[in-house]
């Protein structure tokens, strides 16, 4: 038995476009344990759900994973055929998208939907398969199972689409689950739903999860670890509680401060990070944050800071680091 | 020019009253043949408030709770069904597209989807300049040119970048190329429809912090439409909770953030995700329900964790109490 | 403008343009008709309208190739005397003449009137749109049938009834993206401007719906010059004393078991060589700017 479920080394996912090759996944790095909830964060290309397709080998032309390994339960699912991918998909690993509506079959009743994944995937027969569609949606929270079964998607709200969604995800047991902004098209009041209902189905399925989202808020609600992602890369990685409380990477500490409070003083203004997110076709020489950081110096500029351990589980991509122990500045 | 016999108080360059908008889906031959009821869609249900000038007043819910109607109404993209719109103390409700004309120089908007908002097909400097040079706000071409160049400085831009196409902007580009349009014609009031949620966080607050600077600059009055508490909590002096349609509470900032009354208000404060705190309990089951059949009694009823017989079957009114309106039979 | 040029050869467009074989091909043979029609007439054997020049001695003359052939007339004559290499020349100006006029006219008509449809709504748009349906419910070559058979033979009746067949599609592709684009927020900000609907619809939505536009007119020019062929083979196309590919073809064909194959063939082949060019160019850009296929 490995010792981890899923173990990420040095993925590289690029796109080749007319304009050039753009480097969407660029060297990324991170492990997940049974049964814990990582999350990604990172603005909007950042990579991180390339990062989550490329974990399922769902990457379409003009994209391809370009390097790297991803280990799971021991074995590396790049060497893997796509007739085995498509075992593992669904059984193994399944994902919840952004969107119900796109991710469920309009054509398609839910508990057939459901069925299908089901017979699939397990040996059970045909009166144990509909025992346990009605208990998974009892179990994701939609009232009147029996009834609701040969309903249609648009038949749902889209909290209770999303909710269908976690059922199939959740069908066959798989050991990891990625969602990828699983609640970002939701409302707040429903979002606090669904996350209570992810969080307590996977620890009670006892499945590991990767939640893609570009808010921390949410990541800080239910994950264990978090790792933030900026222009392809993890820059920075650590305990959710820890790095949220104390952040190293001054990307990660200006994201943090920009978000606007709910409780405490009102500043006038928001601390903000200035200028925007480079184009990947055109990346800085350096430090991909550099020309954004207000840390940054020479070195920064000339040259891309590795990962490497700051404190115990904190590790970050900076040469200057904020909020160290001495908060020695230039201290390395 | 004020027929609705209430005083305009002239601390305020908007004040809405009553404010009715609906929908009516379409309905067809087949429609008729088969004798299908027609759909109305309730979707602002006689609203009530005021923008003090200078001030920020944000109305907040969640999505289908008729705010963003309510701010297209106001700017008359949609013609109201009922109620009365005062603007600058004149009665708008009514104006033909001609009498519109000059209240359109005054009252702008800033949209939600930075991708959908600008006209691909336009160069910057024309997005920017076509309000001007239609309003007349400068003499020629060459005066717009220069209004211009300010404007785009103000909001962050180089006079080179004038001559690109949206496409070449990234998203909260986008937004402040957006907002440089709103100002073109010197407007005193702007109805901003969640204008950074469809933005990265670190770009929102680029985009919010520019609202604000204007705010002071120009001497703006914001309609600010959001879905975000935090967001909210930032820029607003005082906000109106939308459920359904109805405003459920409204007043002071502070008041609703430090000691919401209505159910719902707390529901939403407590569910919104902040970095400072677990969400504890999810306060609220269910869905929002259906605006073509409104409840007859109070709208939230169906999701309220304190509901009573009498919220089924009689809708309470907005009531002052405690420093602000709210709705709700509990007081 | 250079600078314009410049861009266009370094973009994508052109890019994907020369990786696409099919593309060039029916791109140079598109060229190949358009510079034979422009210049071709000058360069002729004979002038194919002037009776005058015929020599009836000269009459079912075989490609110059085959036995009894003169290198005077290329590709043969007809029953006339008259060279058929020069009859295709002037036949290929009068049939693309007849497509550009027709698309061009149908899809300025069809814009319009789905411009208006689609923005404005209400019953001026079930009104235009019911009518869209009811002409598409006969099939275009019945109407057009109709419509020739009517008034007669003749350019002028031939463009009009071509364009009644061809505008609907016009209108209604241009409807159904009106209906997408006036959804947009930037339609909103050009009325908050306070622009009245026809400003709007001319600065703001017309641009951004021409793209389809292009491709459908594009592949139209091909159908509309079918189209015109099978009408002047039916006898109610062109005027007989100018004839187009499609007359050719019928007056070939006439002859065609008497063993003058060539009269018929040769212009066949035109038409067909010319459509399949303009149909390789169409489905180009119709891939290029479909969205979903990206």
């Amino acid at each position: 038995m490995a010792e981890y479920l899923l173990e990420v080394k040095n993925l590289k996912t690029c796109f080749e476009l007319f304009r050039g090759t753009v480097k969407a996944v660029d060297g990324v790095d991170f492990t997940l344990k049974e049964g814990e909830i990582l999350g990604i964060v990172g603005e909007s290309g950042g990579g991180k759900s390339v990062t989550g397709f490329s974990l399922l080998g769902l990457i379409d032309l003009p994209g391809r994973i370009s390097g790297g390994e991803v280990f799971f339960r021991g074995e590396d699912l790049l060497k893997k055929s796509e007739e085995e991918m498509r075992r593992i998909r669904g059984k193994e690993i399944s994902m919840i998208f952004q969107d119900p509506m796109t991710s469920l079959n309009p054509l398609q009743t839910i508990g057939s939907q459901i069925d299908e994944m089901l017979a699939l995937h397990t040996d059970l027969s045909s009166a144990e398969r509909k025992q346990r569609i009605l208990d998974l949606l009892t179990e994701v929270g939609i009232p009147n199972p029996a009834d609701r079964i040969n309903n249609y998607p648009h038949q749902f709200s889209g909290g209770m689409r999303q909710r269908v969604v976690i059922a199939i995800a959740l069908a066959v047991n798989p050991r990891l689950i990625i969602a990828d902004e699983p609640t970002t098209a939701l409302d707040v009041t429903v979002q606090a739903q669904i996350l209570k209902l992810m969080e307590n189905l996977v620890h009670k399925f006892g499945s590991a999860l990767i939640l893609i989202t570009h808010d921390l808020a949410v990541v800080s609600e239910m994950t264990h670890r978090v790792a933030v992602m900026y222009c392809g890369k993890i820059v920075e990685e650590g305990p959710t509680k820890d790095l949220i409380a104390n952040p190293h990477h001054p990307y990660t500490k200006g994201l943090l401060e920009s978000i606007p409070k709910m409780a405490g003083a009102r500043t006038p203004r928001l601390p903000q990070i200035s200028g925007m997110v480079p184009s990947l076709f055109d990346l800085p020489k350096g430090c991909s944050f550099a020309p954004r950081c207000s840390r940054a110096t020479e070195r920064c500029l000339q040259d891309v800071p590795e990962m490497r351990l700051l404190s115990p589980g904190r590790k970050a991509a900076c040469y200057h680091p904020a909020g160290m122990a001495e908060e020695g500045e230039g201290h390395e | 020019m004020n027929n609705t016999g209430k005083m305009h108080d002239p601390k305020n360059i908007l004040e809405v009253s009553d404010l009715v908008q609906t929908f009516t889906q379409p309905y067809g031959i087949l429609d008729r043949l088969t004798g299908r009821p027609k759909k109305t869609v309730h979707a602002v249900n006689g609203v009530s408030f005021s923008v003090r000038r200078g001030e920020v007043f944000s109305l907040v819910g969640e999505s289908g709770c008729g705010k963003s109607t309510t701010a297209r109404t106001i700017v008359r993209l949609l013609e109201p069904k009922s109620g009365t719109l005062l603007f600058d103390g004149q009665d708008i409700t009514k104006f033909t597209p001609a009498e519109m004309m000059p209240v359109r120089k005054k009252m702008q908007m800033i949209f939600q989807d930075p991708y959908a908002s600008l006209n691909p097909r336009q160069r910057i400097r024309e997005i920017v300049m076509e309000p001007m040079l239609f309003h007349r706000e400068a003499a020629d071409r060459e005066e717009a040119h220069v209004k211009m160049l300010r404007l785009l400085d103000i909001v962050g831009f180089r006079p080179e970048q004038a001559d690109r196409y949206p496409h070449q902007f990234s998203g909260g580009q986008r937004q402040r190329i957006g907002i440089a349009r709103a100002l073109a014609t010197n407007p005193t009031f702007l109805a901003a429809d969640e204008p950074v949620s469809a933005l990265d966080v670190s770009i929102q607050a680029q985009v919010l912090n520019l609202m604000m600077d204007l705010r002071d600059e120009f001497n703006l009055s914001y309609l600010f439409i959001a879905h975000d508490l935090s967001v909210v909590r930032h820029v607003t002096e005082r906000l109106g909770i939308m459920y359904l349609g109805f405003i459920v509470e409204q007043g002071e900032r502070d008041r609703i953030f430090e000691k919401p009354l209505h159910p719902y208000t707390q529901a939403l404060l407590a569910v919104a995700p902040t970095l400072d705190r677990k969400i504890a309990a999810v306060p609220l089951s269910g869905d929002v329900p259906s605006p073509i059949h409104l409840p007859v009694g109070c709208p939230f009823a169906s999701r309220c964790p304190q509901k009573m017989s009498i919220c089924e079957t009689n809708r309470p009114k907005l009531r002052i109490l405690d420093g602000r309106a709210v709705a709700c039979h509990l007081y | 403008m250079k600078n314009r040029l410049g861009n266009f050869f370094r973009s994508e467009l052109f890019h994907n343009f020369l990786r696409n074989p099919g593309a060039v091909i029916g791109l140079v043979i598109v060229i190949f008709f358009l510079v034979m029609v422009l210049i071709g007439p000058f360069f002729t054997p004979q002038n194919p309208y002037d009776i005058g020049g015929l020599d009836l001695m000269d009459a079912y003359k075989p490609p110059m190739w085959m036995d009894g052939g003169e290198r005077a007339f290329p590709l043969g004559t007809d029953e006339q005397g008259r060279d058929l290499l020069s009859a295709m020349v002037y036949g290929s100006r009068i049939s693309m003449g007849i497509g550009l006029i027709v698309v061009l006219l149908s899809c300025v008509i069809g814009t319009f009137l789905g411009l208006v449809a689609g923005y404005f709504g209400g019953r001026l748009d079930s009104l235009l749109m019911r009518l869209v349906d009811v002409q598409l419910s006969f099939p275009a070559m019945l109407v057009a049938l109709f419509i020739m058979a009517a008034f007669g033979r003749g350019f002028g009746k031939l463009v009009f009834a071509l364009t009644i067949v061809g505008w609907v599609l016009y209108a209604r592709t241009v409807r159904s993206s009106v209906l997408v684009e006036k959804k947009k927020e930037y339609i909103d900000a050009a009325k908050l401007i306070g622009l009245s609907p026809f400003p709007v619809i001319f600065r703001h939505v017309l641009p951004n719906i021409l793209t389809p536009l292009i491709v459908i007119a594009t592949i139209q020019v091909g159908t509309v010059i079918l189209t015109e062929a099978t009408l002047s083979y039916l006898g109610v196309g062109v005027p007989v004393t100018k004839p187009s590919l499609g007359l050719l073809v019928k007056n070939g064909y006439d002859v065609l078991f008497s063993g003058l194959w060539w009269s018929s063939v040769f212009p066949g082949m035109f038409i067909m060589l010319l459509v399949f060019g303009i149909n390789l160019l169409g489905d180009f850009l119709r891939d290029e700017f479909n969205p979903r296929l990206k």
